[in-house]
């Protein structure tokens, strides 16, 4: 994936070349040691992010726990490799991070 | 999951970003502690290639302590106004509590140190002279990426760029797969446009490796190799990594899950998230463990988080380049 001046727009074009085969899951070091919560892994972390740009969810905690908590160990991106899809999950993360969350440095300076 | 992620994360990203731009240093530490392990090296500064630490060997008795306090003023953190004051770095939680927590610096502080020491001396041992900057050497800002906060990154890998330019710079051998990364597919820009070639150390001593003859017989015949995730999937380092430890007379063990497919030693969530991160890392403790009990790493983060575990798991985790110190001498009759 190739930064963009549309981040957002990459970032959905990227994320809708997943087809949810979600073999990507259960190589995710988090989703295992959660005991396999959906939303610590890489394919739930890219349904989070779709649902972060299109508006159905908001930044809260848990979702920034689920964003933040990514190694950006790419493990995922072999399996989905594999498996014929190749996409950039971590590009994808850190990308979404600096989209979604760029306030995120300044709320403490600030005084938020 | 915490109920405060959002101000956690604000935390770190903020005092990270402040630390870095203002200090060159991700802690904020005023006090020059990253040149410890020069000495008696008589390392060169026009030496070439220069080699280039990031800090991220230095700062592990630190990192660790910083990211224990961070998680342990957690609850704190959620308090309106409280964030302001309990910062990581040289507010009021900041040095003094880090350094007193560190102690002199202990085990791992040592650790590291004969790391680098190792490194340079295999590249002596390969016939480079290699310089260093000293404390003009700043932080890469590797970790300001990794969490997204990209213009404080490209800031200071910029002001790395042109420090690179202003002291002559051609050609940096990097020690860790985090800043080789960052510099070469994260910034490419940055070096290139200052007309820097950059080398991991790995790629170099593999390239000439029949010229690490050990001078001393190491402590162990045979290591099991916990490929890093960066060196192993982002900058496809894997047979170097084997062919020098061969080169000093190891049988490489491979674990489960190595090369490409390695598994996370969980380090880079260790920041804002500790317990997730023990536990991905005593998972793949246990793996390795299965495999052998003297495992070899080749990043600091990996020596940190896995070295935590080997008691538990019944390990002895050592880097490459505290096995190149052992084997070379040090480097200081090289010096
Ligand atoms: S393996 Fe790739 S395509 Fe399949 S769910 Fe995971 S990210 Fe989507
Ligand atoms: S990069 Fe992130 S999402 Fe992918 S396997 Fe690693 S922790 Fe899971």
């Amino acid at each position: 994936m190739k930064l963009s001046p549309d981040p957002k727009k990459a970032l959905l074009t990227e994320l809708n070349k997943c087809r949810a085969c979600r073999f990507c899951v259960d190589v995710c070091p988090t989703y295992q040691v959660s005991g396999g919560l959906e939303a610590l892994s890489s394919f739930g972390r890219i349904q989070i992010i779709r649902h972060l740009l299109t508006g159905m969810l908001e930044l809260d905690d848990s979702l920034s726990y689920a964003l933040y908590s990514c190694l950006q160990c790419r493990r995922c991106e072999n399996t989905c490799k594999a498996k014929g899809q190749a996409l950039d999950i971590c590009q994808i993360i850190q990308q979404a991070r600096a989209y979604l969350a760029p306030d995120y440095a300044k709320e403490v300076a600030d005084g938020v | 999951m915490a109920s405060n992620t959002r101000r956690v994360i604000s935390q770190a990203l903020s005092t990270l970003q402040r630390n870095t731009l203002s200090t060159g240093d991700p802690l904020g530490f005023n006090q020059v502690y990253w040149t410890d392990w020069s000495q008696g090296l008589s390392l060169p500064k026009d030496g070439s290639p220069c080699m280039y630490t990031g800090r991220m060997y230095q700062m592990l008795p630190y990192a660790g302590q910083a990211a224990k306090l961070a998680n342990r003023y957690q609850g704190l953190l959620a308090c309106p106004g409280m964030s302001q004051i309990m910062s990581w770095g040289n507010r009021v939680a900041g040095e003094k509590t880090i350094r007193r927590m560190a102690g002199t610096g202990g085990e791992i502080a040592t650790r590291a140190q004969s790391a680098l020491r190792g490194i340079s001396a295999g590249l002596r041992a390969i016939g480079l002279e290699p310089g260093y900057l000293y404390d003009a050497e700043p932080y890469s800002g590797v970790l300001l990426h990794e969490l997204g906060a990209d213009p404080g990154a490209r800031t200071q890998a910029g002001r790395l760029g042109a420090l690179f330019q202003s002291k002559g710079v051609s050609e940096v051998v990097a020690v860790d797969p985090h800043t080789v990364h960052f510099l070469r597919d994260d910034f490419p820009e940055v070096l290139e446009g200052a007309g820097v070639k950059l080398s991991h150390y790995l790629e170099l001593l593999a390239s000439e490796a029949e010229r690490l003859a050990p001078k001393t017989a190491l402590p162990m015949k045979e290591v099991v190799v916990h490929d890093s995730c960066v060196m192993a999937r982002h900058l496809g380092i894997v047979e170097q990594t084997r062919q020098v430890a061969e080169a000093l007379g190891l049988r490489v063990i491979e674990p489960p899950n190595h090369g490409q497919d390695t598994a996370c030693c969980g380090g880079p969530i260790e920041y804002g998230f500790e317990e997730l991160c023990a536990e991905v890392s005593l998972m793949r403790a246990r793996e390795l463990a299965g495999a052998g009990s003297q495992v070899m790493v080749t990043c600091p983060i990996c020596l940190l988080n896995l070295s935590r575990h080997e008691r538990e798991a019944g390990l002895r985790v050592w880097d490459l380049g505290e096995l190149l110190d052992l084997a070379l001498g040090g480097g200081k009759d090289a010096a």
